[in-house]
């Protein structure tokens, strides 16, 4: 009880202060794989060209005066990063500029020059997909080299230490019993960390209720999550994409903290500053070609510091809220609307209740 | 002014945060959907050393904002966390206090509070206690 009070005060804390430390930044829209679960809907070919490099530049430059060098980490997601050639030479001028930075990858192109090109850029970070055994892989991304792809990414990131770096899962019927076995795979090529995810009802995941886990399901994945930390072969954890009542201590380091808004913001792909990427682009606070991306920050993202109007549906009567705070913002379809989803599984012991 | 005021309570909310909670992974968070934050494995270990005669002090315990207790000092001033290498959050600073907790059997030292950034604690620490009286 003390630890969670604490928390709540430290959290408090944290959103009054609202360094920013973490921006995404959307690079493109373009993607080389159609995944069945996707968030944002990326195409192959998007209508939207690529941000400029030195648009994005621009923006971020008044960061450089408000925070310490290394204080602000820049992840570069899409659509699929790798797909911009200039990659490497976008990463190479943020670590200039004193930024760190790491990708968000399906891993198809992340071979072995290219692994070696980032790093030697000052890539520090890398998360990389995978998302089931071969087979259920390759079924979600809708490609039949992506799982050996992703692999292969994988094996180089492991052995190179000057990276941080996980592997996430979007869990979903499929391949949530298939999870053992994806640990063993992991330990036997040298990952050490790995994140699980289910899969939010955003984007073309939307609508294919396959993906979508039932209450059962989602307390499955808990439990094989709170069993896996205990055996302390691999550092496994569930994302911050959810509360989870009694289990909150049992799945992550930390407890439940959306941190969107508060930490995190981010660039999208045609200027529009947010906080994270999968959130409803209704929740924009400005664009980089019209406002000050540090005025913007210092000045708006109000109803994400103070989440009192997310007290409403299933949230209006919660006894966690106050621990809770209303779930991830991602999981708002806007602003006053209840949450999609709810992984409580304390709430008058009926567990997960979901809107319908 | 008051920027600076609330900065400092953050410090404070962070060192006992990381006190209670037995854990300094609070602060190295990661996105939803973003890659995790840089972090740096390191094991806490050290020396503790009279700072007069910089002979090793033994019977001294050693707590971290990181872990909570960490060891007390062996005969030869040794600590070390018995986890092994954790992962920190480069960019953080954490809390060390080192206590007397046995008297005046091995020398009476008093209490010392120092902060390290987690990159400082991929070397073992070299911590310095001042005597207060001889051993009886």
């Amino acid at each position: 009880m003390f630890k969670r009070f604490l928390f709540r005060v430290f959290r408090k804390n944290e959103t009054e202060i609202h360094d920013l430390s973490y921006l995404f930044w959307e690079c493109t829209w373009r993607c080389n794989l159609a995944c069945r679960h996707c968030g944002s809907d990326c195409k192959a070919e998007a209508q939207t060209a690529d941000m400029p490099f030195a648009d994005f530049l621009h923006a971020i430059e008044p960061l450089e005066q408000r925070y310490p060098r290394d204080k602000v980490i820049i992840a570069i997601t899409g659509g699929e990063p790798l797909l911009r050639t200039d990659l490497a030479d976008c990463g190479r001028t943020l670590r200039q500029h004193g930024f760190r930075w790491g990708i968000v990858t399906n891993g198809m192109l992340y071979d072995e020059a290219r692994h070696r090109e980032l790093v030697a850029a000052g890539l520090s970070s890398i998360t990389v997909s995978l998302d089931g055994l071969e087979e259920t892989h390759n079924w979600l991304r809708q490609h039949p080299q992506s799982f050996q792809r992703a692999l292969r990414a994988l094996r180089l990131i492991a052995n190179e230490p000057r990276l941080i770096y996980d592997v996430v899962t979007c869990v979903h019927g499929r391949n949530l019993k298939e999870l053992a076995q994806l640990k063993e795979l992991l330990i036997a090529n040298g990952i050490r960390h790995w994140r699980l995810f289910t899969i939010a009802p955003i984007g073309r995941a939307a609508s294919d209720g396959e993906l979508m886990l039932s209450r059962a399901q989602v307390e499955e994945m808990l439990q094989f999550i709170s069993a896996t930390r205990k055996e302390g072969r691999i550092d496994l954890k569930f994302s911050c994409e959810a509360y989870t009542g009694k289990y909150e201590e049992e799945v992550r380091d930390s407890y439940f903290f959306c941190r969107a808004g508060i930490n995190i913001g981010s660039v999208l792909l045609n200027g529009d500053i947010c906080a994270c990427p999968n959130i409803d682009r209704s929740f924009k606070q400005g664009n980089i070609y019209e406002d000050n991306l540090l005025d913007v920050w210092d000045n708006r993202f109000q109803e994400m510091r103070d989440r009192n109007w997310m007290r409403c549906g299933m949230c209006a009567s919660c006894q966690d809220f106050k621990q809770c705070l209303g779930g991830a913002m991602h999981l708002r379809p806007g602003y006053g609307e209840p949450i999609r989803r709810c992984y409580n599984f304390r709430q008058q012991g009926k567990g997960l209740r979901a809107r319908t | 002014m008051f920027k600076f005021f609330k900065e400092k309570k953050q410090r404070l909310l962070r060192f006992l945060f990381g006190t209670f909670s037995f854990t300094a992974l609070m602060f190295a968070f990661q996105a939803c959907y973003g890659m995790p934050e840089q972090t740096i494995e390191a094991a806490i270990q050290g020396r503790v050393t009279d700072m007069e005669t910089n002979e090793p002090v033994e019977g001294l315990q050693v707590t971290s904002s990181i872990v909570g207790l960490v060891d007390t000092t062996d005969q030869n001033g040794h600590f070390a966390d018995p986890m092994g290498k954790r992962a920190l959050y480069e960019w953080d600073e954490y809390y060390f206090t080192v206590t007397d907790i046995d008297g005046a059997e091995h020398g009476l030292y008093e209490t010392m509070d120092t902060s390290i950034r987690a990159m400082d604690l991929t070397q073992p620490l070299q911590l310095k206690v001042k005597k207060v009286s001889d051993a009886q």
